[in-house]
């Protein structure tokens, strides 16, 4: 998986639990889950949704490491 | 003498509450499928037919009710991508399956005279055909929904 993320860190520094996040994004708690384990890459507005429920740029979020040009 | 019952049914977040009784979701759930199970089994056993019905009937109405009104998500944008691929595989394995099981029983019909069979593997010829126009049209139909080109 080329993305990581931050969402497990936002959330503790928030002390907002899976659940909450979940439910303010409005997607399962699996989905959480499975987005913070690396195992899921969430669509581009869903990445937004929850960097916003964060009050973050996607990019602090979320975290490309592929190369740059696909070429 | 007549007597009015009135059940309040409020479906929180995760829980429902039944005539004041919080019950959580997961386990009303259960709870509604085992009631369908012992209907089910109670009228599979006697042959009441119509029993049976009517517990598979109420278990839908309830289940469709605490879908409708719970604020819980049950399906998301992973849940559908999942769907979708195991659409996907499912479509492949039994177009394959069905394909192969036609082409044994139209030459094994052939070989061994019996009409019977190879009617049947004609008529799953036709099933995988049908399966894959309609496997093609709905891609298209999505395909177009989203933005594909022609």
């Amino acid at each position: 998986m080329l993305i990581n993320n931050r969402i497990k860190v936002c959330r503790a520094e928030r002390d907002m639990t899976q659940e909450e996040l979940a439910r303010r994004v409005g997607v399962t708690r699996q989905t959480i889950i499975a987005i913070e384990k690396n195992r899921y890459s969430p669509s581009l507005e869903l990445a937004f949704r929850i960097a916003r429920v964060f009050g973050e740029s996607v990019e602090n979020v979320f975290i490309y490491e592929g190369g740059g040009d696909a070429r | 003498m007549l007597y009015k019952c009135k059940i309040n049914i409020t479906i929180c977040y995760n829980d429902i509450t039944f005539g004041g009784v919080v019950i959580d979701l997961r386990r009303a759930k259960i709870l509604v499928t085992s009631f369908v199970c012992a209907i089910v089994a109670v009228g599979a056993t006697s042959g009441n037919m119509y029993l049976a019905l009517a517990g598979i009937v109420i278990g839908a109405l309830f289940m469709a009710l605490v879908r409708r009104r719970s604020a819980e998500v049950h399906i998301d944008e992973r849940v559908e991508a999942l769907g979708g691929r195991a659409a996907r595989a499912t479509f492949v394995i039994m177009s394959v399956f069905l394909g192969l099981l036609s082409l044994g029983f139209i030459f094994i019909g052939r070989n061994t005279g019996d009409g019977g069979l190879e009617a049947l593997g004609t008529v799953f010829c036709y099933v995988v055909c049908l399966n894959c126009a309609v496997y093609s049209i709905t891609f298209k139909y999505f395909d177009r929904e989203h933005g594909g080109e022609y």
